[in-house]
This record gives C-alpha cells, sequence and structure tokens, in this order.
C-alpha cells in the first residue's frame, strides 16, 4: 500500500485497561460514517489529516506564522488556523517548539504497525490482554486492518474491535471476522429516525449486522451504549435495546458513562460545538 | 541445619495474606510500634567512648586487625546491657532507645560545630546531652583529629589532587570517607554453628605450624588471633545482657515482662556462642551479631539478606514440633523489624541537604530461588511481607525478589498487594536478570542465584561478596557542564577545573561533544578511583574488619586467614553510582538533535541560553524540553545514547582494579543525591532550570516519559549485564483501588522483567496526596516513601527531596498515561 | 545552667567579656563584617583568658591556622600552644588548616550563621579550605560556642 492509500491513524494508546481484557494496546483509525454529535473523539471523524491547535499551550512565539507556507497561521484568530488555507502540511507543527500546534493523523505502514504492536507481546501475555482496533472506524479500512489482524493472530495476540457496526457483512465475515475474539459493539439509539437524527445514519445496517452476527458466528460480542443525557439514556431507549439483545440471546449490554471530553478536542481541531439546544444543558445521569 | 526436606511444602499457610493477623491480634507489636514512632532521637557516644578509650592507653605495638578487634572487645564487653521495652529479643544498638552512634574514625566529627546546637536545630534535629557533648569535645574529638580515615589519608599523600576535587563536593563523593559497611554477611553459619565454634577454628589456625613465608604468615596469625578477640567481645556482650535480664526479671513483678526476661536470658545462654536451637534462638543470633557488626562497622547498609531462607529451617522445625505458634513467628520478625529501627545515622545538618532522611537501610531480600534453582519462597516469606505490611517502618529495607518462572503468580500478586497496603515496600527485583548480571561478573550460578541486596538495590553474595557497592557517587552532570564549558563548571566559576576538551564551538559532529564530554568523565572517574584506593589502603591500616570478617563464608577470610579489606572474601568489587543519568541523557539527546541533526541552534546560542538559565530564551527553552528525544520513550536517539552511556561508565570501571584486587562496577541510584546535587547545578540542555532537582536512580526526567509501556520498555532494554551495581527505578501510581488494579500493576511488573528490567519500585500517592503531606507534616508522622532505594518518612526529606518525589511521574494504571501535574503547582518542575 | 558541659559566664564575667563581646556580638547581628575575623579572635582570646572552661578547649591543644582573603588583604595567623592562642597578622608556615574567605561576611556567615550554608559556601568558593577539616570543625565549635555566650543563648 502507497502512503497516500493508507489510512491515518490518530492514536495507539498503550496499556490501556478499558478496552477489552488484561493490558491492550489500542489502535485508533481516523474516519467514521456516523458523525455523533457528542462524540468524544471529533478528530476520529473525518479520515483526513488536521492539524489540532491547542490554545492553552501556545507561548505565542510566532514561529508558526512565520513558517506556514499557505498563510494559514492568523495569530489573530481565536482558533489560529483558517481552515480553509490549511493543507495539513506539518510544517507549523514541526516549527512550534511546545506541542500547541499537534497534527492529528499519522500513517502507519503495515510492517511498522504491526511491529509496534508485536513489541508489546508481553505485555498481552502476562495480563491475558491484547490488541483493540477503534477508531473512528476500524472496518472503513479492511483492507489495511486484515494483515495486521492476521499477523497479530499468527502470533497469539486476543484482538478486540470497537465499531459502530456500520460495515459491509460479507466483507467483514471474510476479511476480519476470522481474526476477531472480541467485538464491543455500539448500540447508541434504537429508534431510526433519532439515529439518524444524532448520528448522521440510519441504523437498520447496524441492527441487522448485529442480528446476523449474533447467530451464525461464535465470536463474543458485546454490545455498548453510551449514556448520552436525554439522547440515549432515555427508559425507552435502554429498554428497547434491551429487548432487542434478549431477542438475539445477548444477555446483557455495556452501559458507558458519557465522556464530555470531546469538546476541547472539537475546538482544537476547529470544529464548533455544535449540539441541539436542549441536548447536553443537563448534567450527566448517573 | 539439614538443607530443605522436599517432602514437606513450603508452604503451609492456608491464608497467604495472614488476613486474619492484625496490629490488633499481635498488639506487642502495636504497641512498640508506637512507642517507635513516638521516640526522639539522640547521639549515643558509648562506643565513640569505649573504642577511644581502649585506643588512647594502647600504644601502636600490635598488628592493626589486633589492635583494632581488641578495642571493639573494649567496647563490647563494657556496652551497657539494656532493656528499653518489651521486645522479645535482647540487645540495642546503642545506649540510647533511638540512638545515632558517634564514629569519629570516620565522618563523626562533622557534627563538632554543631554540639551546642544539634538538638535544636530545625531540620531533623538529634538529641545531645551537655555531659556528652562536653565528652566528644574535650575527650573523644580531640584525639582522632589527624587519625579519621579522612585526614589520615591526607596527611600520608600529601593532600592529593583527588582528595581536593572529591572536597568540592560537586564533582564525586568517595563515601569511604564515611563508611565501607555495605555488605550481607552471612548468618547461616553463625546460627548453625555458634561463635564458639569460629572461635576454636581462628584459635585452630592460629596455632597451625608455618608452612608459608613468613610475613604473609604474621599476618595469618595476627588476624586469627583478631577474630578471635572480637569474637569473645560478642560473647561478653551476651553473658552481659543474660545477668542483666536474669536480674531484672527477678525484680519484675509484672509476670508477663518477667517471663519474657526470663526466656531472653534462656536464650541468650544459648545464642550467639553456640549454635541457635530454636525459631526464637535463631531469629536474636541474628540481631546479636547486626549489633556486633555496628560495634565495629558504621551502621549503613549492613544487610541482613534473605532472612526467610535463613531463618527458615528454625522456622519449620519448630512448626513440625509444635514448640512455635503462627503469632509467635510473627511477633518474633515484627520485634526483629523493630529493632532495626533502634538506630539512625549521625548526620550534620550540611548533609541534611545530601542525605537528609535516609534511614540505615539494613536490607532484608525475600522470595525468588534458591541455589538450586527452585522456587525459595516458603512460609516465612508470607510471614516477613505481612509484617511488613502491618508495621509500615523505615527500615528494613524489604526487597522482593521475583522468578517469573519459577515463582508462582499468587506471590507476584501478593507483593504486589503488599506494596498498595505500605504504598511504598517493598522493591521489586527481577531474579533472571540479576543472576545473569552477577554470573557476569564471574560469579558462580549457584551463588548468583543465592544473591541478596546491599542496602538500597545492589546485588551482593551473602557472606561471599564484599562489595563496598558505595564507595563512589558520581555526579554525571558535571561532566557535561565541564564538556560544554571547555573544563569548566559554572557553579565553580573560572576556574579550569577538568582537562581541556575543547570549545564545543568548534564541533563539527555530535561525536565530537560526546568525545569532550568522556574526556570529562573519564578524568573524574580516574580521580575518583585513585581515592577510593588510597582510602582502602588507609583502612588496611587503621581500621580492618576482623569482626565482619568472621561472619563470612568459612571459605572466604576464614579459610585464607586474610581480613575482608585485604581482600579475604570469596569476591571482590566495588561499586561506583552515578547521579543525574536521564538528565545526562536527555541532554546528550537535546544536544545532538537541537545542535547537529535539526542544526536548531548553535553551541554559543546554547550556552548563552544556560547561562542565563533560559531567561530571554523562552523559544529555545520550550523547543529543547518539547522537541528533543527524551529517555524513557521508545526515540531511538535516546535509546542509543542511554546505552551508550552505560556500557561507557561499565567498561572503564571494569577496566579498574580496587585494593582488594576486585573489579570496580557502576551502578544507578542517588539516595537523595539527585535532588543534593542538583540543587548546585546549573541549566542544561534537556530543558532543566538551574539548581533545580536531577532525576532519581535510572528513572526517566519527571513528565518526560508520557507512556508507562514504553517507559518500562525503554528502561528494560538497556544493557543490564553493565549495570553491576544495581539500578533504582522510581515510579509511582496515584492509587490502586481494588484486586484487578492489583494484579495489573503486577502483571505490569512482571511483563518489564520479562522485557529484561532488573529493578523497580513504587509509591502509591498522588500528585495531591504528596503535596498535602508537604504543607501538613503533622497529619503525616508515618508517610513513608520509596526514595531511590530505600524507604524514609516523607516529613523527615529535605525540601528538594521533597519536591522530587511530588514531581515525580504519576501513571493512572488504568490508562498507563502519565497523569498530568496539577497547574497550580506547576513552579515546582524541574524545567518551569 | 550548663552548656555543653561549661559553666556558662556569669554576669560578672559577661560584664568583664563585656567590651570585645558586645563589638563581636554586634557585629554578628549587623550588616557590617569587615572587623569580624579580628573581633572574634580577640573575643575569643578574652574570652580563653577570663574563662577556665573555655580556656579548657586548649589546654592541651596544638594548632596553626591561617586565615586570609581570597585578595590576601586581609591575612592572620592564629596559633594554639601551651594553653595559649596567639594572633599574628602575618602568613604562617605549614598551617594545620587554611580558609580563604571572598569576604569577612562570607566568613562570618560560614561559622556562625544561624541557618548555616555550608556546602553553598564551598560551592560558591566563598570559601576555601586547604588541610585538616578537623581542625576547622574544632575552631567552628569554639566560634558557635563564644557566640552563643556573648549573645546570651548559651
Amino acid at each position: 500500500m502507497k502512503s497516500e492509500n493508507l489510512p491515518l491513524i490518530f492514536d495507539i494508546r498503550h496499556f490501556t485497561l478499558d478496552d477489552g481484557p488484561g493490558i491492550r494496546t489500542t489502535v485508533f483509525l481516523k474516519g467514521c460514517p456516523l458523525s455523533c454529535i457528542w462524540c468524544h473523539n471529533p478528530e476520529s471523524l473525518s479520515a483526513q489529516k488536521e492539524i489540532a491547535f491547542y490554545d492553552h499551550l501556545c507561548m505565542k512565539c510566532g514561529e508558526c506564522v512565520t513558517a506556514c507556507p499557505e498563510g494559514a497561521v492568523n495569530p489573530l484568530l481565536k482558533q489560529r488556523i483558517d481552515r480553509n488555507r490549511c493543507t495539513a502540511c506539518e510544517v507549523c507543527t514541526e516549527a512550534c517548539p511546545t506541542t500547541a500546534l499537534k497534527p492529528v493523523g499519522r500513517y502507519y505502514p503495515p510492517d511498522e504497525l504491526i511491529q509496534i504492536l508485536l513489541k508489546d507481546k508481553i505485555f498481552y501475555d502476562v495480563s491475558k490482554g491484547g490488541v483493540t482496533f477503534s477508531g473512528g472506524e476500524p472496518t472503513l479500512f479492511m483492507d489495511y486492518v486484515r494483515p495486521a489482524m492476521r499477523e497479530l493472530k499468527r502470533n497469539a495476540v486476543h484482538i478486540a474491535l470497537q465499531t459502530s457496526g456500520m460495515f459491509d457483512l460479507p466483507e467483514f465475515r471474510t476479511k476480519l471476522l476470522p481474526y476477531i475474539d472480541l467485538i464491543f459493539y455500539d448500540l447508541k439509539i434504537f429508534d431510526p429516525e433519532k439515529h439518524k437524527k444524532f448520528t448522521g445514519v440510519d441504523n437498520h445496517r447496524i441492527l441487522s449486522n448485529l442480528a446476523i452476527l449474533a447467530k451464525e458466528s461464535n465470536v463474543e460480542i458485546i454490545p455498548r451504549t453510551p449514556l448520552v443525557p436525554d439522547i440515549t439514556d432515555t427508559p425507552e431507549n435502554l429498554k428497547q435495546i434491551e429487548r432487542f439483545l434478549k431477542a438475539l440471546g445477548i444477555p446483557a449490554f455495556q452501559c458507558l458513562a458519557y465522556n464530555s471530553g470531546g469538546d476541547e478536542k472539537r475546538t482544537a481541531i476547529g470544529k464548533s460545538i455544535n449540539r441541539s439546544p436542549d441536548a447536553f444543558l443537563l448534567p450527566l445521569k448517573k | 541445619m539439614s538443607a530443605r526436606d522436599l517432602s514437606i511444602p513450603a508452604i503451609t499457610l492456608k491464608d497467604i495474606r495472614l488476613g486474619d493477623y492484625t496490629l490488633n491480634t499481635l498488639p506487642l507489636l502495636g504497641r512498640l510500634k508506637e512507642n517507635l514512632l513516638r521516640e526522639k532521637s539522640s547521639v549515643c557516644i558509648e562506643r565513640a567512648r569505649y573504642v577511644t578509650e581502649y585506643l588512647k592507653n594502647t600504644p601502636d605495638q600490635e598488628s592493626p586487625e589486633t589492635r583494632y578487634a581488641s578495642a571493639v572487645h573494649f567496647f563490647l564487653s563494657h556496652k551497657k546491657p539494656l532493656f528499653f521495652d518489651d521486645n522479645l529479643l535482647a540487645g540495642t544498638t546503642c545506649a540510647k532507645p533511638f540512638g545515632a552512634p558517634v564514629y569519629p574514625e570516620l565522618t563523626g566529627m562533622t557534627i563538632w560545630p554543631e554540639l551546642d546546637t544539634i538538638s535544636t536545630r530545625e531540620k531533623n534535629p538529634i538529641l545531645l546531652s551537655d555531659e556528652d557533648a562536653a565528652t566528644l569535645n574535650f575527650e573523644i574529638f580531640p584525639y582522632w583529629m589527624e587519625r579519621n580515615i579522612l585526614e589520615t589519608t591526607r596527611k600520608k599523600h600529601g593532600n592529593p589532587k583527588c582528595m581536593q576535587l572529591f572536597e568540592r563536593i560537586v564533582f564525586f563523593i568517595a563515601s569511604k570517607a564515611g563508611c565501607i559497611s555495605h555488605t550481607v554477611p552471612d548468618y547461616s553459619t553463625v546460627l548453625s554453628k555458634g561463635i564458639e565454634s569460629i572461635i576454636r577454628t581462628a584459635a585452630e589456625e592460629e596455632k597451625r605450624p608455618a608452612t608459608r613465608k613468613l610475613p604473609e604468615l604474621d599476618q595469618q596469625i595476627a588476624f586469627y588471633r583478631a577474630v578471635r578477640i572480637a569474637m569473645e567481645g560478642v560473647i561478653a556482650y551476651a553473658g552481659n545482657l543474660r545477668k542483666e535480664a536474669l536480674r531484672l526479671s527477678e525484680n519484675e513483678m509484672n509476670p508477663e515482662k518477667k517471663e519474657n526476661l526470663r526466656k531472653m536470658a534462656q536464650v541468650l545462654e544459648q545464642v550467639p556462642a553456640k549454635p541457635a536451637r530454636t525459631f526464637r534462638e535463631a531469629v536474636n543470633a541474628v540481631w546479636l551479631i547486626q549489633i556486633a557488626i555496628h560495634a565495629e562497622n558504621i551502621n549503613m547498609a549492613i544487610s541482613p539478606g534473605r532472612l526467610d531462607q535463613v531463618l527458615y529451617p528454625y522456622y519449620r522445625q519448630d512448626m513440625e514440633n509444635g514448640r512455635l505458634r503462627l503469632e509467635e513467628a510473627m511477633e518474633l520478625v515484627g520485634c526483629l523489624w523493630l529493632k532495626l529501627n533502634d538506630n539512625t545515622n549521625l548526620v550534620p545538618e550540611t548533609a541534611e541537604e545530601l542525605f537528609g532522611g535516609a534511614g540505615t537501610v539494613p536490607a532484608v531480600t525475600v522470595g525468588g530461588v534458591d541455589e538450586q534453582g527452585s522456587d525459595a519462597v516458603n512460609d516465612l516469606t508470607y510471614i516477613m511481607l505481612r509484617v511488613t505490611e502491618l508495621l509500615k517502618t523505615r527500615d528494613p529495607s524489604l526487597n522482593a525478589r521475583y522468578h517469573y518462572e519459577k515463582n508462582t503468580a499468587s506471590y507476584r500478586n501478593r507483593v504486589a498487594e503488599v506494596i498498595t497496603g505500605t504504598r511504598s515496600a517493598p522493591a521489586f527485583l527481577n531474579d533472571v536478570a540479576i543472576v545473569k548480571t552477577l554470573e557476569g561478573q564471574g560469579v558462580s550460578t549457584a551463588h548468583a542465584r543465592d544473591y541478596a541486596i546491599i542496602g538500597c538495590v545492589e546485588p551482593g553474595v551473602p557472606g561471599k561478596s564484599y562489595d563496598a557497592s558505595s564507595s563512589i557517587m558520581l555526579n554525571l552532570v558535571s561532566a557535561v557542564e565541564l564538556a560544554l564549558n571547555n573544563g569548566k563548571r559554572p557553579v565553580t566559576g573560572d576556574e579550569q577545573i577538568g582537562p581541556v576538551s575543547g570549545d564545543p564551538a568548534s564541533f563539527k559532529r555530535f561525536e565530537d561533544f560526546w568525545g569532550a564530554f568522556t574526556t570529562q568523565l573519564t578524568w573524574l572517574m580516574t580521580e575518583a578511583v585513585a581515592l577510593n584506593n588510597l582510602f582502602g589502603a588507609t583502612y588496611r591500616e587503621i581500621m580492618p574488619s576482623p569482626l565482619l570478617s568472621a561472619f563470612f563464608d568459612m571459605e572466604g577470610p576464614m579459610k585464607k586467614g586474610q581480613d575482608l579489606i585485604f581482600g579475604g572474601a570469596h569476591y571482590n568489587s566495588s561499586g561506583a553510582t552515578h547521579i543525574g543519568f536521564a538528565d545526562t541523557v536527555d541532554s546528550l539527546n537535546a544536544i545532538e538533535k537541537a545542535v547537529f541533526v535539526d542544526k536548531k541552534v548553535a553551541f554559543p546560542e546554547l550556552l548563552s541560553a544556560l547561562a542565563d538559565n533560559f531567561r530571554g530564551h523562552e523559544t529555545l527553552h520550550a523547543w529543547l524540553l518539547h522537541k528533543t528525544p527524551k529517555f524513557g520513550t521508545d526515540d531511538p536517539v535516546a535509546a542509543k545514547n542511554a546505552r551508550n552511556l552505560i556500557e561507557f561508565l561499565h567498561h572503564f570501571y571494569q577496566g579498574r582494579t580496587n585494593y582488594r584486587g576486585g573489579r570496580y562496577k557502576a551502578g544507578f541510584w542517588t539516595m537523595t543525591n539527585h535532588a543534593g546535587q542538583g540543587k548546585m547545578s546549573g541549566a542544561l540542555p534537556n530543558g532543566r532550570k538551574a539548581y533545580e532537582v536531577f532525576a532519581s536512580g535510572i528513572t526517566p526526567v519527571s513528565q518526560a516519559a508520557g507512556d508507562l509501556a514504553r517507559c518500562f520498555r525503554a528502561i528494560a532494554e538497556l544493557p543490564g549485564q553493565c549495570i553491576a551495581n544495581g539500578e533504582a527505578v522510581n515510579f509511582k501510581y496515584p492509587s490502586i483501588m481494588n484486586e484487578q488494579e492489583i494484579e495489573t500493576m503486577a502483571a505490569a511488573v512482571e511483563a518489564y522483567f520479562r522485557y529484561g528490567g532488573r529493578h523497580v519500585q513504587f509509591n502509591i500517592m498522588s500528585y495531591e496526596d504528596l503535596i498535602q503531606a508537604r504543607e501538613h507534616p503533622e497529619q503525616y508522622p508515618d508517610l513513608l516513601v520509596r526514595v531511590s532505594g530505600y524507604s524514609a518518612y516523607f516529613k523527615d526529606l529535605n525540601d528538594a527531596m521533597k519536591e522530587e518525589i511530588i514531581t515525580r511521574t504519576a501513571y493512572d494504571v488504568k490508562t498507563g498515561k502519565a497523569v498530568p501535574f496539577p497547574e497550580k503547582h506547576k513552579t515546582m518542575l524541574p524545567f518551569e | 545552667m550548663k552548656k555543653g558541659g561549661y559553666a556558662v559566664p556569669n554576669v560578672l564575667s559577661r560584664v568583664l567579656l563585656g567590651f570585645q563581646g558586645r563589638k563581636l556580638a554586634r557585629c554578628i547581628e549587623s550588616e557590617l563584617a569587615e572587623n569580624f575575623l579580628s573581633l572574634l579572635l580577640k573575643a575569643m582570646g578574652v574570652a580563653f583568658f577570663l574563662l577556665r572552661d573555655f580556656r579548657k578547649n586548649i589546654v592541651d591543644f596544638e594548632g596553626k591556622y591561617f586565615f586570609k582573603s581570597r585578595d590576601n588583604g586581609i591575612t592572620v595567623a592564629a596559633v594554639f600552644k601551651d594553653g595559649e592562642m596567639t594572633v599574628k597578622d602575618t602568613a604562617l608556615k605549614d598551617p594545620d588548616v587554611t580558609v580563604t574567605f571572598k569576604d569577612a561576611a562570607k566568613l562570618r556567615d560560614f561559622l556562625l550563621a544561624p541557618k548555616q550554608d555550608i556546602l553553598g559556601s564551598m560551592l560558591r568558593q566563598d570559601i576555601t579550605i586547604n588541610g585538616n577539616l578537623n581542625y576547622l570543625y574544632k575552631f567552628a565549635y569554639m566560634a558557635k560556642h563564644l557566640q552563643l555566650m556573648v549573645t546570651g543563648k548559651a
């Protein structure tokens, strides 16, 4: 794969405990078919490289302004970067003496990725941990993820996938499923219209993919629902999800506390915090 | 006692946690611990007085060995038999319940200027009575003015250059002026044979007809005679203790106390003169020998070693015979732990800045494998872990060996649990890696498997290796500064101190700077080694160790007829340790990247930024701080410079021979010197500001390594074979909440060891906890922290050291990420 | 009251010690330190003369001290022998210890500041010491003790 055909990875986290059993390394791929308004990883939405600017880390030295070949860094702008001009060439992030300007997304050739993931193998082995592919949506890049998963499996590494369920099932079935030990499957909103309203896409495929996988595959599936105040945490939504899963023979699902950490990152990559007026004003319900 | 009978399981405990045993069910330990925390330290002049009195009145006609042994004998046989509390073990280090003994042969006289004020000084006062102050001033110190190790050496060699350099303090510390100590004696032999048997052996050897050359023979005879004299002193002290115990028991009305005194007298009738027969006798014998060793050697890192192995035969036999109950065994171990806390160091106010808060670091090592390579964990291992967890005392410094192929996961997890409970101890040690390192030093496999920790982190073989592991403490940063300034150091002004190594502005490649740096380093190490060898020679003349020699392996000094200080041990070495490792590596990285790879800055500008402590160079400072490679990440430049530095030091030292014919070894642990030396060093290319602390041990710079897994790997991948004198890796978790997190922590340690890591120790405390403890010391009287190889009460540490511990990177055990340092305390960070 | 095994000077002795002592006390507490060394040695001399207990410090003591400022503006030799102290403004052959100080204030702080920064003093080369440190420790003890007496803190 040539570099321009590679997907971007916006983070590789080592030693994570919350993304599956044991000590894990989690790969975050950049790009997502959904655009949930509460997304706490807003930098995962676009599949394109972006430049993040963190105001509180900026020492106002002006190195970026001089460095930018496009004239896209404007000290008068609160967001610092004129996103219409920025080509994400990373000249400014190189010049920045602090980490106020940071590139979001990096290309990792498959071999390099595999090497990085296998370096942590002893951590997986001693803790019954493994690797988790997350995002964004990893299934957008099955041809990239597949060789990595294959190589990990060959080295007896436990593999987990975090997915929104928006994938082409036949392709998923042949390319990734054989390597996966555990799927964290997001079920956000059961009602199709609300799902579309808050995530931008219809949930028909998500539900049907889960139904089929649950029936025909032995892979462990843990459905997950983020508890977003007044959007996903309503009693009717949770009840509907529970009923749906029961029918599929899946006994339980995980509810995740809503993480509002996305705001800072959203601002950093120049996206406005765009919410429906009544959605987030209420405090997080327990 | 025979070796372990394999038919009997080593673990008979139903619950390895011993959760049913607490300070409530063991009230004696609870009471004794409260006493200990209440007790204020006092200067104890008893030993100094008797040793001085003897030497004053005895002209120099004998051999140094017999002369010194006689002085020690004189002291031991006059030493007051004292019973301060209800401890089950007889014997005290000092004539004070919590004593700081004076060793005028070494650095005891540094408190002379303070005799009037030491009781009331601000930092760690030590009580001294007017009478004792007068005795020191008029009788003891005057005798030693020309005679202590430092001045004897100075006079003999005409105040040599290496000594003057040492006295600048900021380049290296030649610890021998203050101690050799730092060793693990052999307790097993003396427990199983008794001191009388050592005396008999010495007497026979002394009389053996001459078959060897004369001068050598004279020395051997003198050595055996000295051993006999010293051993008789130990027996005399035990005899006096027994008489006193009997006397007290006769007068005692309280039946429990009466019975305890009576039992102690019984124990003393047997040990240490004759072989120990019971667990209680064995434990008390260990304690008496510890006291005896301190009659001769300063109370610094005389380490009891593998007590779970040494005492196990006695424990097992008593348990099988039904003579001992579990709680009694725990009480006895607890009593020994508390006894090991009955003395402290005598530290002058000035040295508080460098060493403040250190205990006497008697290291105990548990777990791991035995000489055959099998799992050595036994009931006593778990008893010692539980007692440590319950008592949370500063000493003994506990070390848990862990062999990831031989020891069980439940042992591994239990050690992690104890760390969580005490929030700081024990340290974890990797058997696989350390055995290999020792083998690399020529130690046989069986001996290497029996290793125990000396003092902080240095591996030694009990009773077989005499390692003097704390001989040299060298400030690596001083070599960086000398190289940057062509042989001068900003803190010492315009004086040309080191060799001329070239104007950095003329350097074309990073290798040129590396060359200048290693030129300075080589010069410093050469001076430090030279001075250590001079000091070693002085010890031979005035302060040999026949008593300690007798508690070494019978194949060593007792067979060779040679004192330890003359090379009598089976294995000999001298240890150097290095201060400012991570700051040095990161400074090398910064120079390589900023000056030579990215050409971001030229030397003249970098030097002026350093001279200005980065004032007016904020952009450059930020760039150096954030954009240059850091040790503790997976950056290949950082890994290369770290490796090269360690290998360079190792190869230098291995090529140097000490006064006992052993090799020098390199280590990386810093006690509190990284704080003290940091306070005396200028700004560095890695962005550390002037007069701020350095990172501790071999630990990455605070906040520089944001990712725990990569940090572990970076340290693990260092060339462990080249770190023969041990290393301290200090980590911090803000909290460990539950069993799952304990298991994760334990698993992470195992992974780190499987990658090659050798040592790690933790503080389970958040930034906020520690800041709180600094602001309200009265609320945290017994908060123990792991410094850099030993534990200390946080309140006793000097300010710089407190700051260093507070700013050490804390990692969230759930995410493996560094927890951001609290914004409002940022100025505490060494680069802010 | 006893301190360090001495009888502390009574009011009479303190009056006798008076003049030099007061001057020294003032010097210790003031910003001006130019005459510190000569005041210290004079007060010491008076104290040795008047106070038997203090004199005990030098009864069997032989020691040669050479103090000099870095610019050689001040050179003072203090020789202890036969229970007496002799002070001269000249150089000295084979001193047991030579103390070189940047200026008198630095020497004063080195010996007598309530919170002595001995490391800092040596590091900044405010003070450099050449020779037997134990002689310096003994001198520092005597100076400190004298200070405590004349400032009434002993």
